[in-house]
């Protein structure tokens, strides 16, 4: 099985424990695996071929993204699919595609300048994100309408949530295949024990939740989070191949789980197992 | 030499027909799938990939020829020329195949032998007493041999469809051995290729079914609980690979009381079981490992049967207690894996005697029951366990 | 019947005539026409989506974009359709999407290091372009390696072609539909101001145009077309472009707008929207 894997190549200071695992793992179950940096080489479009049984998107750079749309253009087989990893990214969309879903958001608004949220702010204070991105940089929470003068307008369109104080740690969904997984944080997680998390036991509601997150945009592999305030939950943001950090064998989950998307790829079935049903043959697990 | 293999599947391709015709065997394939069938004869061969962690190889089994199962007249003839009958149907069609071999075997003067690759331990008895009762007045079954064979090899899958026209390939891993009741056969057997005739048959049944299949079952039903897909990767977690070996102990231990420490083989062994686990090229899904959990069940099968022979040895089979309530468990989710109907959670102390032969009150039974009540609750849609040691389990 | 055109705010500051003469059109029909600039406005995502028919998609901008999938998630029709927008408006994948499609194109590339195009040079000239730039934005042409020196860093993923030399004439395909206008114009610096001349539109010019919508699925749409030694060449793809100099193309944009919204059943009461009522 061939694989080719669209990543970042990340500074030494920041440990990714899961990916090089995953490779490892992979390469003995005897997988060829290619791992593309779509920054450092000079792609000839007209030479992309789909080459391999398997794409894997992890990077979710601009680049590694416009590559991944220049594959799946070539037909090649991605996870997660090229539109629906493009779609993810973007906030706007991805909250409306939540929502209309059924799964429980936080009010959101976007605007190109930060003032007009003053009006907002009389209801409770909001949090200011950048609609394209990750990695939690750039978020602020804004409690009165003097601190919008300080946020900056020249970084394109602002995106905003009504803020919940959440109740307790922060809570994650982790969602691998047909299985799910709940960790949970403090906030802010600075150590790196902290940023790993505990695993808790996810309830019904979450699970809930999580399929129609899964079933919203058609992915398996994805992570989101949720603020419980007032005892309701809300999702806050949802990343598409998150790093899995404090799911309990990650690495080889997500590598059994690679594995047998690769081998649905070369059978020509399609790579979504069916989001979160009950696993084929209707076991009860 | 001539020999009929009734079954071109895993079994019967991918091992015993590759097998003969390394020996220089002539090979007569009897099949009831007519694609198969014409697919063999259309091609003259097939592939068998053998596959380990250091390497592939391909080998290209020829000079094979197929027979439909309802060309009855045919499958008779060959039968009765034949010096080896083998079958590797599965266990349940034997009757099936019964009525041929009585009608090949009634006009012969000339003893054969049958051997038996099937995956229930006494198979070649109830074959025997299957054909004695479709012979004719006079003929004595025991002109013939009636041997079992315990294999190694794990073949799991099949590629290529038999409707096309390329040959098919059997793929598994590369182990060749397997063991024959030499004192059930009839007639001097010429050699085959991986074939070791023994006088104790029986210990070698348990030998494989005590250690490889219980190590195999526990990789599967433990795996299925924490939510793996294969086989390969499920023994690479750590908690499941320790239990696989702790199970295969357990099994080893009550082999060593009874048969010798030397015949029940030490670590090494358990070891080189496990190395053969980690063969991702079979690419085995534990959905198909982990299937007829009802049959693996039974009082003297690679299980129980194990943990009972352990507690003679005065050993107390704990982790076999575990696999046992993970296998209950998968039998009664509702798996189409299946075969048999699914029996209420509540009604564990019959199950357990039904299925298991095991008293719930005493002993190993008690083991049992006492895990499977604790995982029984948290078997839920979606759910997972995501640590044996701490029992904790992904959802509520 | 309800539309709304998602519009950019323009420089200098006059609305684009196109939308004018169809918006005009369009009422004078009866039907009821709203323009909105998501720049302009706080928008609240997660509330009620408004009722209109059809929505408008004219602006280039990313929020504009990003508003069309947020629409179009929750079950809003579209003209031109968000993926099709979306897979277009992103320069890299528009072009391997026309590649596979069969429609010629040039030699390109992609990179994120600058540096890595000096050999590329030993072909001929190159040009860059910024994969979301919109039309001319940010492109370059190469022709010396110390060019590429003086190259400020790329930000964004970046579009590299071979460079093809031509008469110094742009030739716009302009679609609505199933027609397609053509437009010649004397290439120069001052050329975007000015209209340029209807064309004639070659069968295998007009075969290549319509490949392009049907790559994407786009109903109104222009391309931008160089004519090399070796063929045409299709360079950019743009959605609900300005039919600039195309005669009639607001009646044809019209009649095309009521068709789309009729055939997809789109509703018959006018409703007020959450854009409209905080503008």
């Amino acid at each position: 099985m061939k694989i080719g894997m669209l990543m970042l190549r990340h500074p030494p200071t920041r440990i990714s424990p899961i990916m090089p695992e995953v490779v490892q793992l992979l390469e003995k179950w005897g997988c060829e695996i290619q791992i593309i940096y779509p920054e450092e080489r000079v792609t000839p479009l007209s030479h992309v071929r789909a080459e391999h049984d398997l794409y894997i998107l992890k990077s979710g750079t601009e680049m590694a993204l416009s590559l991944a749309g220049a594959l799946d253009a070539v037909g090649a087989r991605i996870i997660n699919p090229y539109p629906v990893a493009a779609t993810m990214r973007d906030k706007i969309v991805s909250m409306r595609v939540l929502e209309a879903a059924g799964v429980p958001v936080p009010e959101t608004y976007i605007t190109s300048d930060s003032r007009r949220l003053a009006s907002l702010l009389d209801a409770g204070p909001l949090v200011l994100k950048p609609y394209r991105g990750s990695q939690g940089r750039g978020v602020h929470v804004i409690w009165d309408a003097d601190e919008l003068d300080d946020v900056s307008n020249d970084e394109g369109p602002v995106f905003a949530q009504r803020y919940y104080k959440p109740e307790g740690e922060d809570h994650k969904i982790y969602v691998i295949g047909d299985q799910m997984f709940g960790v949970k944080r403090v906030f802010p997680a600075k150590t790196y024990a902290e940023k790993i998390g505990q695993p808790f036991t996810v309830t019904p509601e979450f699970r809930e939740i999580a399929l129609r997150c899964g079933r919203a945009f058609g992915v398996e592999l994805f992570g989101f989070d949720v603020i419980i305030s007032n005892g309701r939950p809300y999702v806050v943001d949802i990343q598409g191949f998150p790093g899995f950090k404090g799911v309990p064998d990650a690495a080889l989950r997500l590598a059994d789980y690679l594995y047998a998307a690769g081998q649905r790829a070369i059978m020509g079935e399609p790579l979504v197992e069916a989001a979160l049903h009950e696993r084929r043959n209707g076991a009860a697990l | 030499m001539k020999a009929v293999v009734i079954g071109a599947g895993r079994i019967g391709c991918g091992l015993v027909g590759q097998l003969l015709r390394a020996s220089g065997w002539e090979v007569t394939f009897v099949t009831r799938d007519p694609e198969v069938v014409a697919n063999l004869n259309r091609n003259g061969h097939y592939h068998v990939l053998m596959t380990s962690a250091k390497q592939n190889q391909k080998v290209t089994v020829g000079g094979v020829n197929a027979l439909a199962i309802n060309h009855e007249s045919a499958v008779v003839d060959a039968i009765a020329q034949a010096d080896l009958i083998a079958t590797a149907v599965c266990s349940q069609n034997l009757p099936a195949i019964a009525p041929l071999i009585a009608r090949g075997l009634a006009g012969r003067t000339r003893p054969a032998n049958v051997i038996a690759f099937e995956n229930m331990p006494n198979a070649s008895n109830c074959l025997r007493r299957l054909v004695a009762s479709m012979l004719p007045q006079g003929v004595d079954v025991d002109r013939h041999g009636f041997s079992g064979a315990v294999i190694s090899r794990m073949i799991t899958r099949r590629i290529g469809n038999p409707s096309d026209a390329a040959p098919l390939t059997f793929i598994g891993d590369e182990v060749e051995d397997f063991v024959v009741d030499r004192t059930a056969l009839r007639a001097p057997l010429a050699e085959i290729t991986g074939m070791k005739l023994v006088d104790d048959y029986q210990a070698w049944v348990l030998r494989k079914l005590y250690t490889f299949s219980a190590g195999h079952a526990t990789t599967a039903y433990l795996g299925w609980l924490k939510g793996y897909h294969y086989v390969h990767t499920a023994i690479r977690d750590r908690e499941i690979r320790q239990a696989v070996l702790k199970a295969m102990k357990e099994g080893q231990k009550g082999l060593a009381a009874k048969f010798g420490k030397e015949f029940a083989g030490d670590q090494p062994e358990l070891d080189a079981i496990v190395a053969r686990f980690e063969n991702a090229a079979i690419n085995d899904p534990i959905v198909r490992v982990a299937r007829d959990p009802q049959r693996k069940l039974g009082a003297d099968e690679r299980l129980v049967g194990a943990a009972l022979l352990a507690e003679e040895a005065g050993v107390i089979p704990e982790q076999l207690a575990l696999v046992t309530a993970a296998a209950l468990c998968f039998s009664s989710s509702g798996h189409a894996e299946t075969c048999t109907a699914c029996f209420e959670k509540s009604k564990a102390a019959e199950a357990l005697n039904q299925i298991c032969g095991l008293d719930a009150a005493h002993g190993f039974g008690r083991n049992v029951a006492k895990s499977w009540a604790q995982l029984a609750p948290s078997i839920l849609p979606g759910n997972l366990l995501l640590s044996l040691k701490q029992h904790m389990w992904a959802r509520a | 019947m309800n539309f709304l055109f998602l519009q950019a705010r323009r420089t200098p500051d006059v609305p684009s005539q196109i939308i004018l003469d169809v918006t005009r059109l369009l009422r004078q029909r009866g039907h009821h026409v709203v323009s909105s600039i998501p720049e302009e406005e706080l928008l609240g995502l997660h509330e009620a989506p408004a009722a209109y028919d059809l929505y408008l998609l004219k602006s280039y901008t990313e929020l504009s974009l990003s508003m069309a999938g947020a629409l179009s998630a929750r079950g809003a029709s579209l003209i031109n359709p968000y993926q099709g927008c979306l897979s277009a408006r992103n320069k890299i994948v528009c072009h391997q999407v026309l590649k596979e499609a069969g429609v010629p194109v040039p030699d390109s590339w992609i990179t994120g290091d600058p540096e890595m195009l000096k050999p590329l040079l030993q072909r001929g000239p190159i040009i860059v372009k910024p994969h979301m730039g919109w039309r001319g934005e940010g492109i370059r042409i190469i022709r010396q390696p110390a060019e590429i020196d003086s190259l400020p860093r790329f930000t964004s993923p970046t579009l590299v072609q071979e460079y093809i030399e031509n008469d110094g004439e742009d030739l716009r395909l302009y679609v609505v539909g199933e027609e397609v206008f053509g437009i010649r114009k004397r290439f120069s610096s001052t050329s975007f101001a000015r209209d340029g001349e209807p064309a004639a539109v070659s069968p295998e010019l007009r075969r290549i145009a319509l490949s392009c919508g049907r790559a994407f699925g786009l109903k109104l749409y222009g391309l931008d077309i160089i004519e090399g030694a070796d063929g045409p060449r299709v360079v950019d793809v743009n959605y609900f472009p300005g039919y600039k100099g195309v005669p009639g193309a607001a009646c044809a944009v019209a009649d095309c707008i009521e068709n789309h919204a009729r055939s997809t059943g789109a509703l018959l009461q006018p409703a007020m929207s959450n854009l409209e009522a905080v503008q």
